[in-house]
């Protein structure tokens, strides 16, 4: 009964309804790829984990710490594993897109279970020393082989007193999440750290494995406590927390999404709310024909609410499916870098879906309201 | 023309009678705008705090594959070398080169919980001659050998005590605030300088610094002197011009939120495009039977269209302006800092809100006009008068 009233009201004025979906549907896209978005506003990347324990140097993320520092985070009751990993070329951001070299030892991948290499791989990198594992993306890329030289500008003096190494790719590395991380170039750490000249000794950032994930705090409390005031001072914590903090230092990114999107949607209100009581207040003459005609008050109410609905409805769902054939489009645009980054969270479908029965409600109560207190009398007389 | 007017006149006087749909396209196409504006005055805010630091006539000296100053380090008796090689300007207190050690402390931003980065740079009295651009605002400058300290404007007003009087720890040591100075709005606000000695003591970096800062004869010697310089075995440095330094270092993430904000505000720009289009065929269909009179005794088609456009365009470029202004009185000014490539530490930046990023908001905001306006003016102008006269 409902669907025939609002059947006839939607395809009353099609330009109209078409416009008003189509508008609503823009902002819900809007919601959907910035929403997409928030694992780099918030640094929930998927893939890193509890258990982990990053502890970098404090002061300076791209600098050093002593090698002690590993042993001494193997020694605390609770850690399960450490590996470490050291940074050669100096500059992180620079090098972003030419691939980030950096040295690791044998038990990298067993500890770090997020990057992987096979088992042919790995005895390719023991047997040669100045061996290198290139990243799957990169090498994709760049078109890297086995048997290729890789030349690098590092921050510590090879033997022969400069900073240029040298390096033969013998394999490739990929990472189980976050494919950004395959922009890489993996090295020897001992080779390196024996025939350096500068910064024997130190690495850049060391991960532990706890035993659960309950003793991450803890242990990452001990470990900074220990070196709390030294000029080896440590940042410690589980590496999904690390990620969030260290996109907070970009500032307050969330707040300027949310800005915007507070934007979209006061607009997407006040559009819906003005169709909706233009739709009514053309209709006063219809709507009062069909009170005389026996619809109750209540059931216009409804069917003027149903109608908003299913216009913010319709646009949702086309706001949200567009933003889902968008992200495979973004992803394939980045080269593969976007991957694991970009994705619609149930959460972020469940928060759309809460927006858009807030939206009708609010901006179709007044109209309906208009409809349901329509005395015919007065209606039939103006009409 | 004179009809034109005459429509105009009539539509811009009617449009407060309806005001509710209008309200539609000027409020749609202002929350386009200022989002827009607003991003994009940031993105200008920071690139130009960065970009507007150094000078064409002054070099930094790195460690050779060495990319930021953090990265970096330099040996003094290796500044006792450069010192006098030619191309660096002499003054009476010897040649003007100062090395710089650059460093980094962590403290409270104000109302955060957590503490965040800010670089601490130690100089010589050399750096102030070097760097005439620097001005003690507030108290006094440092006195070399004492545990003293002055903060840059934008560091003060970013963080918690660092009011001049207050003390902070630097590693084992406390220092006290002893004056605040401005640089002209850029980067080195958001820095803490000390005493190189000094400095270094409380790092334990005796003997070295991280760059050294050089003042040139003029631009055109550089080239000869970095030649001279990275040739030179014993060094291992190289040179670059500070303001190529720093333009280098602000196009990263200014780009990036520019890119951000454009694809921000096209997309709500589309969403607008459709609000119009239905506001303006609400107001084109409500006002069928006024069109079909001013047909019928005989205004043209054209001038119809034309008034309607405008009508349209009016709307947007009140939505445009309003967007606008939201935008810079919220904004214009407002500080925020974020996190400096290369260096990882904070950067304190104002939003910009300027004439071009203002008239590009207005672009926009007519290209919505224009398109919203078009298909229902047009269908305005060419309908059948007598069908639209029927309607009565």
């Amino acid at each position: 009964m409902y669907w025939v009233l609002i059947r006839a009201s939607l395809f009353r004025k099609k330009i109209r309804t078409f416009l008003t979906i189509a508008s609503i549907s823009i902002a819900f896209l809007l919601f959907g790829l910035l929403h997409s978005m928030s694992s780099i506003f918030t640094g929930t990347l998927q893939g890193m984990s509890a258990d982990i324990i990053m502890v970098m140097p404090k002061y300076n993320m791209m600098g050093t710490q002593p090698y002690t520092t590993v042993e001494y985070v193997k020694s605390i009751e609770g850690v399960e594993k450490v590996t470490h990993m050291t940074m050669l070329s100096s500059d992180m951001i620079g090098s972003m897109f030419d691939g980030i070299v950096f040295a690791v030892d044998e038990n990298f991948y067993d500890v770090y279970g997020r990057f992987q290499a096979t088992e042919e791989y790995q005895q390719a990198m023991r047997l040669r020393p100045d061996g290198a594992l290139v990243g799957r993306l990169l090498a994709d890329q760049k078109g890297f082989k086995i048997g290729d030289k890789v030349r690098i500008k590092a921050n510590s003096r090879n033997e022969d007193g400069t900073f240029n190494w040298e390096f033969e790719v013998v394999g490739f590395y990929t990472v189980a999440q976050y494919t950004g991380d395959e922009m890489g170039i993996i090295a020897n750490y001992k080779y390196i750290d024996d025939s350096r000249l500068s910064m024997k000794g130190t690495t850049s950032y060391i991960m532990a494995k706890v035993l659960s994930p309950e003793l991450a705090d803890s242990v990452s409390n001990k470990i900074d406590k220990n070196f709390e005031n030294s000029d080896r001072a440590t940042r410690s914590g589980p590496e999904n927390q690390i990620a969030m903090e260290m996109v907070g230092e970009f500032g307050d990114i969330e707040l300027i999404m949310n800005l915007i999107l507070s934007a979209v949607f006061f607009t997407i209100l006040l559009v819906t709310g003005n169709t909706m009581s233009q739709a009514v207040r053309e209709r006063t003459a219809d709507l009062a024909v069909l009170k005389s005609i026996g619809y109750g008050d209540l059931q216009l109410f409804i069917s003027v609410m149903l109608e908003a609905f299913i216009i913010i409805f319709s646009g949702l769902i086309l706001g949200l499916g567009l933003t889902l054939l968008m992200i495979p489009a973004i992803v394939a645009a980045s080269q593969g870098m976007a991957e694991d980054v970009l994705y619609l969270s149930s959460s972020s479908i469940l928060l759309a879906f809460s927006i858009g029965v807030f939206v009708s409600f609010v901006s179709a109560f007044m109209p309906a309201w208009q409809a349901l207190r329509l005395k015919v009398v007065d209606a039939l007389a103006k009409g | 023309m004179k009809q034109i007017l005459a429509i105009l006149g009539m539509n811009l006087r009617t449009i407060l009678a309806r005001s509710g749909s209008s309200i539609v396209i000027i409020i749609g196409i202002a929350g386009s705008v200022a989002v827009m504006v607003s991003l994009l005055a940031m993105a200008e805010g920071l690139s130009k705090t960065i970009a507007s630091t150094g000078e064409e006539d002054r070099v930094l000296i790195f460690r050779d594959g060495a990319n930021s100053e953090l990265s970096s380090g330099i040996y003094l008796p290796n500044v006792a070398i450069i010192e006098n090689m030619p191309g660096i300007r002499k003054s009476e207190d010897g040649p003007m080169i100062s090395a710089e050690l650059f460093t980094i402390i962590d403290l409270k931003k104000k109302g955060a919980d957590d503490t965040s980065n800010l670089p601490l740079r130690g100089v010589e009295p050399m750096s102030f001659k070097i760097r005439p651009e620097l001005k003690i605002i507030e108290g006094e400058n440092f006195t070399p050998g004492r545990a003293e300290i002055i903060v840059g404007k934008g560091a003060n007003n970013q963080y918690e005590g660092l009011d001049i009087g207050d003390q902070i720890k630097v590693r084992d040591s406390m220092v006290t605030v002893v004056g605040i100075f401005s640089t002209g709005g850029d980067v080195h606000e958001s820095e803490i300088w000390a005493d190189l000695a000094g400095s270094q003591g409380f790092f334990r970096r005796e003997n070295s610094a991280s760059i050294a800062i050089a003042q040139m004869d003029n631009s055109s010697v550089i080239s000869d002197f970095a030649v001279a310089l990275e040739l030179d075995p014993r060094l291992e440095l190289k040179v670059q011009g500070e303001a190529e330094f720093y333009s280098q270092q602000s196009s990263g993430a200014s780009t990036v939120i520019e890119v951000f904000g454009y694809a921000v505000a096209v997309i709500m720009a589309i969403g607008a495009i459709f609000a119009a289009l239905n506001t303006m065929y609400t107001a084109v269909s409500t006002r069928l039977v006024e069109i079909g009179t001013l047909r019928a005794i005989g205004f043209h088609g054209s001038s119809v269209l034309f008034a309607l456009m405008v009508e349209s365009m009016v709307l947007a470029l009140l939505g445009g302006l309003l967007g606008a202004g939201i935008s810079y009185f919220i904004f214009n000014g407002y500080t925020v800092s974020t996190l400096a490539s290369g260096s990882f530490t904070q950067t304190a930046f104002d939003f910009a809100v300027t004439g071009s990023i203002v008239s590009q908001g207005l672009i926009l905001a007519l290209i919505v006009g224009f398109l919203g306006g078009l298909l229902p003016a047009r269908r305005a102008a060419v309908q059948d008068i007598t069908e639209a006269l029927r309607a009565i």
